[in-house]
């Protein structure tokens, strides 16, 4: 008998396989599975790359990659209540000490697991941290998706209400419904009603408007992306 | 033929004894999924390896195409997903090869915590896990600001701005992770660095500890 058919021999009497070959080509097997899954959605799906990044755009709600929602909006829910409990003077407490507890305590769990038994029923506290875990991700995810939905879905109401409602005027809402305006050049302008914009002005001229604008409006150096958010939104004031 | 020339390099080199130890061990039955298919929870790890694989393969080529500066990261991201023959897939792949990592190393760690595959003697390989998750998430948060849109522009100000809240060292961390005190062109580089050579080779380095430790401990099971 050669060393290699002792070897397979000693193997099939313990029950074991050898790593390679036999055990790594079933696993790769696996393995070329996530691969596939990998090359398919690839081919389906593509990422979106937006507008070229503008420092000057105030207005856009940034949106992190899927998996780190539940840190932006855990910060964003947490600065909340920081703020209502007057804490603002220790910032750092919520901002540093919570997640360097967290990620410790993630380094640590071998040393907080004293439980002789490895079934997951029979360490309750552990069990516990993993539900709590869940939650806390599973929670903060989801909550930070419609947070930011709905922030999304306000932005060009919000990009309205701090560049154009100053002098315009929607649905009885912001601007100068009294007449004239004195612009900073020490002209007297009329700024119109804009309740009804998208039955009087096409989208096009809508977005001229903004970018050259004439009879008397100020350049508002808009930023691009919040041209782009602004004319559906007044084009749909019917 | 092959035994010679097989034989040559072993005179010289002695790879035998190296090869013996990454490959040829046993492996007990329980985690092999063709023995038993719900044997698969025990390849997490290794489908997370390959995935890992991939995105170096995936990152090497986009790299041939992507120029880290604040006017051409943008075109040449662009450039690739329009122009490149199969550039587009690859770059599906690089983005949605992060998404997968991530959820198999979730997966992966979820096995590990429900076996408490970390107790004695394994608690060294858990904080190598931890920071290899670490290190994984660094390169989800680098690679986003890569393409130069206005998702990656204010999605990296956020995140960077979580550094200042740091005691003490804070406001200087804050200027070395961006390069200046707004996050522009010199944030661009610096992340760009970060994400193809600070974490490739602290991934590898961590990587190779990983599975010196599980060929030195063996897998836990079964239960």
């Amino acid at each position: 008998m050669s060393d290699h058919e002792h070897k397979a021999k000693e193997y099939q009497d313990k029950g074991v396989v050898p790593f390679w070959p036999e055990h790594l080509l079933k696993e790769l097997v696996v393995g070329l599975v996530a691969v596939l899954v990998l090359f398919v959605f690839s081919i389906f799906v593509h990422p979106i790359l937006g507008h070229v990044a503008d420092p000057g755009d105030w207005a856009y709600q940034p949106a992190p990659d899927w998996y780190f929602y539940w840190v932006q909006n855990f910060f964003d829910v947490g600065g909340y209540y920081w703020s209502i409990l007057h804490l603002v003077k220790f910032d750092w407490v919520l901002m540093f000490g919570v997640p360097a507890i967290g990620v410790l305590a993630l380094y640590m769990i071998p040393f907080i697991d004293r439980y002789p038994e490895r079934r997951l029923l029979k360490r309750p506290l552990m069990l516990g941290m993993l539900m709590f875990g869940m939650l806390f991700l599973g929670y903060f995810t989801a909550n930070g998706v419609y947070a930011h939905n709905t922030l999304t879905a306000e932005e060009p109401y919000n990009i309205f209400a701090t560049s154009c409602a100053t002098c315009h005027y929607i649905n009885g809402l912001g601007g100068n419904n009294k007449g004239a305006v004195k612009t900073p050049t020490g002209q007297w302008i009329y700024p119109p009603d804009l309740s009804h914009v998208g039955s009087i002005l096409s989208p096009a001229q809508i977005q001229s408007q903004l970018e050259r604008p004439q009879g008397g409006m100020p350049q508002l150096n808009l930023p691009p992306a919040a041209i782009k958010d602004l004319v559906p939104f007044l084009s749909n004031l019917k | 033929m092959y035994t010679r020339i097989v034989r040559w390099i072993d005179d010289r080199l002695m790879v035998s004894p190296l090869w013996r130890d990454m490959a040829d061990h046993p492996v007990p039955a329980h985690v092999n999924p063709s023995e038993k298919v719900s044997a698969f929870v025990y390849c997490f790890g290794g489908v997370t390896f390959l995935l890992i694989i991939a995105q170096f393969v995936t990152g090497m080529f986009l790299a041939m195409y992507y120029v880290p500066d604040i006017i051409n990261s943008y075109n040449s991201t662009k450039y690739i997903m329009h122009h490149v023959l199969f550039g587009l897939q690859l770059l599906s792949m690089h983005n949605w090869g992060s998404s997968l990592i991530i959820i198999m190393v979730t997966l992966h760690m979820l096995r590990i915590y429900w076996m408490g595959v970390y107790k004695k003697p394994r608690e060294l390989n858990w904080i190598v896990g931890v920071t290899l998750l670490l290190l994984i998430l660094g390169f989800g948060f680098t690679g986003y600001l890569l393409p130069w849109d206005e998702k990656a522009y204010f999605a990296t100000q956020v995140g960077v701005s979580f550094t200042k809240y740091v005691p003490f060292v804070g406001p200087a961390l804050l200027k070395i992770l961006s390069g200046g005190s707004k996050i522009g062109a010199a944030t661009l580089t610096r992340f760009f660095a970060i994400h193809v050579l600070f974490l490739p080779a602290m991934l590898i380095a961590f990587l190779g500890l990983h599975f010196l430790m599980i060929r030195r401990q063996g897998i836990t099971g079964p239960y």
